[in-house]
């Protein structure tokens, strides 16, 4: 994966497109999305989707991106702690985040820093309800949730895939 | 009734409106007009607001207003079973409902491992390309009446009620379908429905000439639509756009094409583009798009007769099935772009969380910078050559 | 004013004690006949919302043909409509603006609600949903139902025929036979 290359990542991890759609989950802390984003709009891809996946360890953030051409599909995928749901926005580099950040903030209440237009989007103005974070006993954890195929690099410390592989390779 | 009663406006009162309103007043310039486009206006895009900051007619700032029409469809997700929430899709975009079904019927095969038997492949193909035709016929329709032209509608609508009486044998409906079921369809193709789609065929094939004559080569519709909305590479990059306003912009991208699915990789058709860039290029773009679906199905119909299986697994699934749990990601081309849809799933009952990524919306995204600098009636022009759907966008 | 008026009848009271002009005309024949053309006459808004909205469109196309019926000049302001098809979902977002352009529409006035989503919430009225209006009866008065999701256009068109027939009193077009079973 020449692309994150040299870039500080938690975790690579080769997907498989047959059997879960996704060719490589790249994990990062949330102060280097802003990079990873223009480094993928640097090498000729295009925002899919931003959304939140709600987890017994923290809120999850995706990023999916694809390319026209070359066939590639990239997921970045930030963690956030449930009590401090902030990240930087994409917005300034990815102009369509905006409004798929904006949603990520109606349904999970994700603050994004330096979006240009954080209102509403969905959702009636000022409203505060956000429906689809879910109730501290119903999370699941991310490692039983999550399908991101085999681990090429991992950096230390981070152990959110390894319950699965453990089991994977049983 | 005393005069304390009748309304008076307040000196203080400068700005007006909602909260949206104010929000878009704050950054406005001076001797400038807010217009309201929406949320109810004649275009049949739907429940779609665009607060507008005009200079006489020349639009300043657009900002687009969503959610007059959000129907909760991913917290249904979570809420409903597996097979409950495929109604769901039907109504998520009433113009190509199948590509939704698709979508997340796929989804969910794809996160369980289920194969599909090789007839339900192709019914799948034949119904979700004769719903393609529906679609494009509407857009069609409903973006000549946008634009003063009262006759097309009437033909278009003609002859999707003829893909209507086909699609309702299978289907049971005529609009919002829900036919896809895990591990096949729910019903197979008799004998009378192929007989009708065989018939049909030929005849549509001898309109498009007289569309093209009548209106593409139209004079006046060909003012209204060269030239307007310019939306580079670099804009299609930037906002993720997808489909038929990709493929305007000289991006060759079809996910049946780069991405195959189902059995698309057998099938003889072109991908049409065009490199004008402007809402002349998405609309030849579509309707190039149509004669190419005839094409499929013709390859589609031939095949189905030796294609082998039925139209739904052995032991499908049964309403109160359970996925495995782990994710998936599945996309599919609808008449609009790429549909796609996120499944993750904890083994339980109901799934975790469905994620619907829709392509009107991310088209729909690059109206603000598309749209500055136009006149208002060529903002009518553009928002009818993204071919936007507003349930699909709201969700 | 209306406290004072010694001269109000009773009969000429709204439900929220608003004064009622009387008719030039007061006499029943003339009012019948007004009736009788009021609704062969009837000028719906544009007001689809949803997928509703695609059937009420094939129901004004050339198959269905809502115009012999009278109500084919589909205007797109409310002040110059008399008869509002609600045809889709309603949304709290957008339920002021429903409430606005009903009062905005001229007296008499009538209102179809059409599709499951208008008649009780539809298909999203479920355990936990907090953005759809069950029902635009909770914010406007409604006069036809016209259940189906999405309803056939036949079904639209006899919701008009109850609409008209409310309005004059009677049935104005013979009802379908069954001819056959469905080849």
């Amino acid at each position: 994966m020449t692309v994150f290359e040299h870039f500080r990542t938690l975790c690579i991890a080769k997907g498989n497109r047959a059997s879960s759609g996704v060719d490589w989950n790249v994990f990062l802390e949330r102060d280097y999305i802003v990079d990873a984003a223009e480094l993928l709009k640097y090498s000729g891809f295009h925002l899919e989707s931003v959304h939140a996946i709600d987890g017994a360890e923290g809120m999850l953030i995706n990023y999916l991106f694809d390319h026209f051409t070359q066939g590639e599909r990239i997921c970045l995928r930030v963690l956030l702690n449930h009590e401090d749901v902030t990240v930087d926005s994409i917005a300034g580099i990815f102009q369509g985040a905006e409004w798929h950040e904006r949603e990520t903030y109606d349904f999970h209440g994700v603050m994004f820093t330096n979006n240009p237009n954080m209102v509403n989007l969905l959702l009636p103005a000022e409203s505060e309800v956000h429906p689809l974070v879910k109730a501290p006993k119903k999370r699941v954890a991310l490692a039983e949730l999550l399908s991101c195929g085999e681990i090429e690099s991992q950096a230390e410390g981070f152990d959110l895939l390894n319950q699965k592989t453990e089991e994977a390779a049983q | 009734m005393s005069s304390e009663t009748v309304f008076q406006t307040r000196a203080e009162d400068s700005i007006g409106g909602d909260f949206y309103a104010q929000h878009f007043q704050e950054g406005c310039e001076e001797n400038t007009l807010v217009l309201n486009m929406g949320p109810q206006h004649p275009s049949t895009h739907g429940v779609l607001r665009v607060i507008l900051e005009v200079d006489g007619e020349y639009i300043l700032r657009a900002e687009p207003v969503l959610g007059y029409l959000h129907r909760m469809h991913e917290k249904m997700g979570e809420v409903k079973s597996w097979y409950q929430f495929i109604p769901n899709m039907g109504r998520v975009d009433y113009g190509h409902p199948l590509a939704w079904n698709w979508a997340y019927v796929g989804a969910v095969e794809k996160l369980a491992g289920i194969e599909v038997p090789e007839r339900a492949e192709f019914i799948r193909v034949i119904t979700c390309e004769l719903n393609r035709l529906a679609s494009h016929l509407l857009w069609w329709g409903a973006y000549l009446l946008d634009l003063g032209a009262f006759t097309p509608i009437l033909y278009a609508f003609d002859d999707r009620e003829a893909i209507l009486d086909i699609l309702q044998r299978p289907t049971g409906s005529r609009l919002t379908y829900s036919s896809f079921r895990i591990g096949g369809v729910q019903t197979d193709l008799d004998e009378k429905t192929v007989q009708m789609i065989r018939d049909f065929i030929p005849i549509f094939r001898e309109r498009l000439p007289m569309y093209k004559a009548l209106v593409t080569d139209n004079i006046i519709l060909r003012k209204r639509v060269e030239g307007i909305g310019e939306m580079s590479p670099d804009v299609i990059d930037r906002y993720g756009c997808s489909g038929p306003v990709a493929r305007g912009s000289g991006i060759e991208y079809d996910v049946r094409r780069n991405e195959p699915y189902s059995i698309y990789d057998r099938f003889d058709f072109e991908v049409p583009t065009e490199d004008t860039c402007c809402a002349a290029g998405r609309y030849l773009v579509r309707m190039e798009e149509m004669a190419q679906t005839l094409r499929i199905l013709e390859q589609a119909v031939d095949g189905l007769d030796k294609a082998e299986g039925g139209c739904i697994m052995e032991k499908a699934p049964k309403p109160n099935w359970k996925a495995p749990a782990g994710e998936a990601w599945f996309a599919v081309e609808s008449g609009r772009g790429k549909v796609g849809v996120h499944v993750v799933s904890d083994g339980s009952k109901t799934p975790y969380r469905i994620k619907l990524r829709s392509p009107s919306y991310s088209n729909l995204s690059s109206f603000a910078e598309v749209a500055e600098g136009v006149l208002i009636a060529d903002a009518v022009s553009i928002l009818g050559s993204l071919d936007l759907i507003i349930p699909e966008v709201d969700r | 004013m209306a406290e004072k008026d010694t001269l109000k009848r009773p009969d000429l009271l709204t439900a929220n004690g608003n004064y009622m002009e009387e008719p030039l005309v007061n006499v029943e024949l003339a009012q019948d006949i007004m009736d009788v053309c009021r609704s062969m006459s009837l000028w719906p808004m544009t007001f689809g919302l949803a997928c509703c909205a695609i059937e009420m469109m094939a129901t004004g196309m050339a198959r269905f043909d809502l115009a012999r019926f009278g109500a084919e000049v589909f205007r797109p302001s409310p002040r110059q409509a008399d008869l509002m098809i609600v045809a889709g979902t309603v949304t709290h977002k957008f339920a002021p603006g429903i409430v606005r352009l009903y009062e905005q529409m001229p007296g008499p006035k009538w209102v179809i609600a059409m599709g499951n989503c208008a008649i009780s919430g539809g298909p999203f009225k479920f355990k936990g949903q907090y953005n759809v209006v069950e029902g635009v009866d909770k914010l406007i008065p409604v006069d036809v139902y016209v259940p189906g999701c999405p309803p056939r256009p036949e079904g639209l068109l006899e919701g008009l025929f109850e609409l008209q027939r409310k309005i004059t009193g009677k049935r104005w077009w013979p009802v379908a036979k069954q001819v056959g079973e469905c080849s």
